[in-house]
């Protein structure tokens, strides 16, 4: 039997832990109310963005850019927006098994994956598995996301024109609702030129001013890589706050759970010690009749 | 027929809906669309986006720039504020 003392200790620790974790979980609740809420505003933008990519794919006369069309070098950029910081269940973890999973289908061996990691957390996880990474951004040290996301999307850019990268795929986390988050892989660079389907539009874009088509077109291009990163930063954030949220919920309801259990096996030890105790007397008494 | 008209800024929709002609101000000068236009793309020069609405001409303020692409009786605006 387990003494007392060091029962009584123990749920002190645990329900010291459990009130921690129930803070945890109001920060994180907090916060994804606020990170939600920015995630939604620019919702709209970046949807309405990729639409207007995917009018431009169905047009056949744009297809000289250099962001349209195959593969220029043997080597895979992959951007994985990860976290800062942990205790957040499996958010990361999912991101990195998505990772594996995607090399292995698209056929990308281990050595022509460029790594352009945000967040903390990958960065440790890839380093350690000695992966060539290019870029490393954490969010706490960097400020604001949008700069963070601008830098990102700029050094993409001049490794995907000087062919450093023929391929860029984006990892990250999406934000489905606030108990289910996906990690999600996309290919962003170079743009799926649409060579069959109904909505294939032939009839060319009239871009003006005449004469500067292609730094137009070149603007909107690397500005909707920098919109793409972004927004996923934006789901991302939310989405880690969610799953902290859930994962602080459950080690709170787990807490809960361990102190109930030791609660009963103190009561047992503390009902045989005074059994004991009245054995003892009974025994006493018995003796001196 | 009429135009899909969807104006996005980065804090959300500002409008979408369906109008009969829209005007909006792109670097190249005052682009008035109407249904069935050629497929077009701008960038957008400070100004007032306009657009009908029944009888109705409404505005909205375009003085952070942005750009337009308009194709297959859709105008997406999307703009920088």
């Amino acid at each position: 039997m387990p003494n007392l003392k060091s029962i009584k200790r123990k749920i002190s620790s645990i329900k010291n832990t459990r009130q921690i974790t129930k803070a945890m979980k109001m920060v994180a609740g907090s916060k994804l109310k606020r990170n939600q809420s920015a995630m939604n505003e620019f919702k709209a933008y970046a949807s309405a963005y990729d639409d207007v990519i995917k009018n431009i794919s169905d047009n056949t006369v744009l297809y000289s850019h250099p962001f349209y069309g195959k593969t220029t070098g043997g080597n895979t950029g992959i951007i994985i927006i990860s976290t800062d910081r942990g205790l957040c269940g499996s958010f990361n973890i999912n991101l990195f098994k998505l990772f594996f999973d995607e090399l292995k289908t698209a056929g990308i061996d281990s050595s022509q994956a460029k790594l352009y990691i945000l967040g903390k957390k990958g960065f440790d996880f890839f380093k350690k598995n000695d992966y060539d990474i290019i870029f490393n951004g954490t969010f706490s040290e960097s400020g604001e996301p949008l700069n963070l996301s601008a830098l990102l999307s700029d050094i993409i850019l001049s490794d995907f024109r000087e062919g450093k990268i023929g391929t860029v795929y984006i990892i990250s986390n999406r934000y489905v609702s606030t108990l289910h988050q996906r990690a999600y892989a996309e290919k962003i660079l170079p743009f799926e030129s649409r060579t069959a389907g109904e909505n294939k539009n032939l009839g060319g874009y009239l871009v003006e001013p005449v004469g500067y088509e292609d730094e137009i077109l070149d603007k909107i291009f690397k500005d909707y890589i920098h919109t793409k990163v972004y927004s996923r930063i934006l789901e991302s954030f939310a989405g880690e706050q969610a799953s902290r949220m859930n994962a602080m919920d459950n080690a709170t309801r787990n807490a809960g759970k361990i102190i109930n259990k030791l609660t009963v096996s103190y009561n047992k030890a503390r009902q045989a010690a005074v059994t004991l105790e009245i054995l003892d007397i009974i025994n006493g008494m018995n003796a001196i009749k | 027929m009429l135009l899909n008209l969807r104006v996005v800024d980065k804090k959300g929709t500002v409008f979408e809906g369906e109008t009969d002609f829209c005007e909006i101000p792109t670097e190249a000068g005052i682009e008035g669309i109407m249904p069935k236009h050629i497929n077009f793309i701008a960038n957008l020069a400070p100004g007032k986006i306009k657009y009908k609405n029944g009888e109705k001409v409404n505005e909205i303020d375009a003085a952070g720039g942005g750009f337009v692409e308009a194709s297959g009786g859709g105008i997406n605006i999307l703009l920088n504020s």
